[in-house]
């Protein structure tokens, strides 16, 4: 179709069919498509709801086990790309201990849509995140904010 | 290619892990195939990777045109019977908001040679002139069959996009099933249409035995 890779989008490492499906979908990539790249996304949001709070090391043997998978992302600073969805509450502090957990050897592109500032760019934003994070993005295209006004789902 | 199965924005598999719900499989299973959306995501990529605009988007290799039509396939004065009985019978966040549209895209070739685009819902025909590249629009959507064909010069179809679940003026899935059909434009099958009766099955059960009636006699959903 043309892509050339996919997010995995997280909600929750502990589920069963997790592992077994990184397994096959790397494994799958490396050996017929090697320019198909395949990256980790936290969904702290959704495993926020499964746990009853943000547990960011949940997400420790995945990405300890697929970062240096050769279908794996790596970013332009050769470490391993991370994204998200949403900042599951964590402050930049807690960002910036869990990146040296890692050694600093994560290329940080998260969706942080939820913190203050983040959609306008706000200088005050950058200030706070700026030394967090090596990129930004969103998931916004998929999930409309809901207006007042009558719309197309073609829009 | 899909976020939280459940959710309609999928383009591709849906896979039991993240779809194993009874509701979601209501409205998100094999009757609810999004693939038709994927040819024009084609044409899309390779537009953006060429840093070409919308209207200099062509079909991919081996291809006069292509595109899909999607809908929901209930109306906003759809009333489902048991509303409110539960958590999934309400309507959705958002319901009031959304029109009742036959929504089209279709991208055509750098010289599209006098094609037209026809869109046809319960029989009511809108003709649009087909432009270079990258083609959209919306119209009204009528409870019935909806079709859209790619005409040339002539007025010969090309190719159609027919054959998806028909609107209903009531509530055939029991609940306020927002997802819509996509179906793609590719050569046409013919299919013109019939829309047996679909009732909420759950509801009244002379309209179930009448649906399966007409089930069997029809062979279609």
């Amino acid at each position: 179709m043309g892509f050339d890779g996919f997010a995995l989008n997280v909600g929750d490492p502990a589920q069963y069919y997790v592992r077994n499906t990184f397994n096959y979908m790397f494994d799958y990539a490396r050996d017929n498509f090697p320019d198909f790249k395949l990256f980790i996304s936290l969904d702290l949001w959704a495993e926020g709801a499964s746990y009853g709070h943000t547990e960011i090391n949940a997400y420790h043997d995945i990405l300890q086990d697929f970062k240096g998978h050769p279908a794996y992302l790596q970013g332009p600073n050769g470490h391993s790309f991370v994204s998200s969805f949403s900042s599951g509450g964590l402050s930049n502090t807690h960002w910036i201990d869990w990146k040296s957990s890692w050694g600093n050897q994560v290329y940080l592109v998260p969706d942080l849509d939820d913190t203050r500032g983040y959609n306008t760019s706000d200088p005050g934003w950058w200030e706070y995140w700026g030394d967090v994070i090596d990129g930004v993005m969103s998931w916004e295209t998929a999930w409309q904010v809901i207006t007042c006004s009558k719309s197309s789902i073609l829009d | 290619m899909e976020n939280d199965g459940p959710e309609s924005h999928y383009i591709g598999n849906l896979w039991l892990e993240q779809n194993n719900d009874t509701q979601p499989l209501k409205y998100a299973n094999s009757q609810w195939s999004h693939t038709g959306w994927q040819p024009l995501i084609t044409s899309f990529i390779g537009a953006l990777k060429a840093g070409l605009s919308a209207s200099e988007m062509i079909p991919p290799p081996g291809k006069i045109a292509v595109g899909a039509i999607w809908y929901k396939t209930i109306l906003s004065t759809s009333n489902c019977p048991n509303e409110g009985s539960n958590k999934y019978t309400e309507k959705p966040e958002g319901w009031e908001t959304a029109s009742d549209s036959l929504n089209w895209a279709v991208v055509l070739p750098n010289d599209p040679r006098g094609m037209q685009i026809r869109t046809i819902t319960n029989g009511r025909m809108d003709y649009i002139p087909g432009r270079p590249g990258l083609n959209y629009g919306t119209v009204p959507i009528e409870a019935g069959f909806q079709r859209l064909e790619l005409l040339d010069q002539a007025g010969n179809v090309l190719l159609a996009a027919s054959g998806g679940r028909c609107v209903s003026s009531g509530c055939p899935d029991c609940i306020y099933n927002m997802n819509y059909q996509v179906v793609g434009l590719v050569k046409d099958t013919g299919a013109i249409g019939t829309c047996p009766y679909q009732a909420c099955k759950k509801q009244v059960f002379a309209h179930y035995m009448v649906s399966n009636l007409l089930r069997l006699s029809t062979r279609s959903y």
